[in-house]
């Protein structure tokens, strides 16, 4: 093993782990992703202090260190994913019948807005004159009832 | 925290597996249907100047447990809306402070930003008002309106061409 070969010593590692984490968060910072190239690069002008052989060596370790981390965020990421997917299709299987059944206003029926006059009523209320808004009141909850009939499959 | 996550799954499979042999929608269209009855039969008494009537009418609204196909949202806005027409109810018999617990019961139930938020506020406003107390009351009619505001806008907006 020559000498260029041998172990990092605790100061580059240190130097090695600085860099790791300096080139994470220029990631994290929203710059788009860096090639690894290019990071060899920036790498090795930051190593300058060492020879080349042995900065390659403190380097090849931080690029390692980088891919492990990543395939085990991909792998912490896609698991949860897949469970998902899985879960998705067994419940879309499950509720099959369900949605086969229920009426299509079950899925569709839509609260009605209140009207502009109805509004003005309850402002109306707000300043001490709560007249107009029972009449509003018993319109809107006629539409909102019926809204409501359909979206259970009542009807009526 | 895998573990936990597989659970959580589990469970959420198991309670849809539930949700599709409960035949649950029956129970809720009745429900529903009979809320709507029991705003008629009060019109109805209001109507004939029977305020008692009304407000028996409304109470056992209340006091009926929805089913659980109503969804939680739906749920929520039928026994808002029946809690606010007791409050006014109460208001009008000069029962301020059950005038203010039924609003309060009401806006306990969750406090979207919609109508009947809007009424229950209104009818508590008229309570506290009632009770003497302005600036509680004063509290209340100010966030119905900001609502009132947010509602119009919202409104004018989805009807604009």
């Amino acid at each position: 093993m020559g000498d260029d070969e041998k172990e990092p010593t605790p100061q580059e590692l240190a130097e090695a782990a600085a860099l790791a984490r300096a080139l994470e968060e220029g990631r994290a910072g929203g710059g788009p992703p860096a090639p690894e190239d290019a990071l060899a690069a920036a790498a090795l002008v930051r190593l300058r202090g060492l020879d080349r052989a042995r900065a390659q060596v403190v380097l090849d370790r931080v690029v390692a260190a980088r891919r492990q981390a990543r395939r085990r965020r991909a792998w912490m990421i896609l698991a949860p994913l897949g469970a998902l997917a899985a879960a998705a299709v067994l419940a879309l299987g499950l509720t099959a019948p369900l949605r086969r059944h229920a009426p299509a206003a079950l899925r569709s029926a839509t609260l009605p807005r209140p009207s502009t006059a109805l509004i003005e009523a309850q402002l109306q209320a707000a300043h001490g004159q709560p007249a107009p808004l029972d009449a509003e009141m018993r319109s809107y909850r006629r539409a909102l009832y019926g809204a409501l009939a359909s979206r259970y499959g009542g009807g009526q | 925290m895998t573990n936990r996550f597989m659970l959580g799954l589990l469970g959420a499979l198991w309670a849809l597996a539930g949700c599709s042999h409960s035949g649950g929608a029956p129970e809720a269209a009745r429900w529903i249907a009979g809320a709507a009855a029991a705003h008629e039969h009060a019109d109805q008494a209001l109507a004939r100047g029977d305020r008692e009537a009304a407000r028996a009418d409304l109470s056992s609204l209340v006091a009926s447990p929805a089913p659980d196909a109503v969804a939680p949202s739906d749920r929520r806005l039928v026994l808002q809306d029946a809690l606010a027409r007791l409050a006014h109810l109460e208001l009008l018999a000069g029962r301020a402070e059950q005038a203010q617990a039924l609003a309060e019961r009401g806006l306990a139930l969750g406090r979207e930003r919609d109508l009947f938020a809007a009424n229950l506020l209104t009818a508590r406003g008229q309570a506290r008002e009632a009770l003497g107390q302005d600036r509680a009351a004063a509290d209340d009619y100010h966030e119905a309106l900001l609502i009132d505001e947010a509602l119009l806008r919202e409104t004018l907006e989805g009807s604009a061409p």
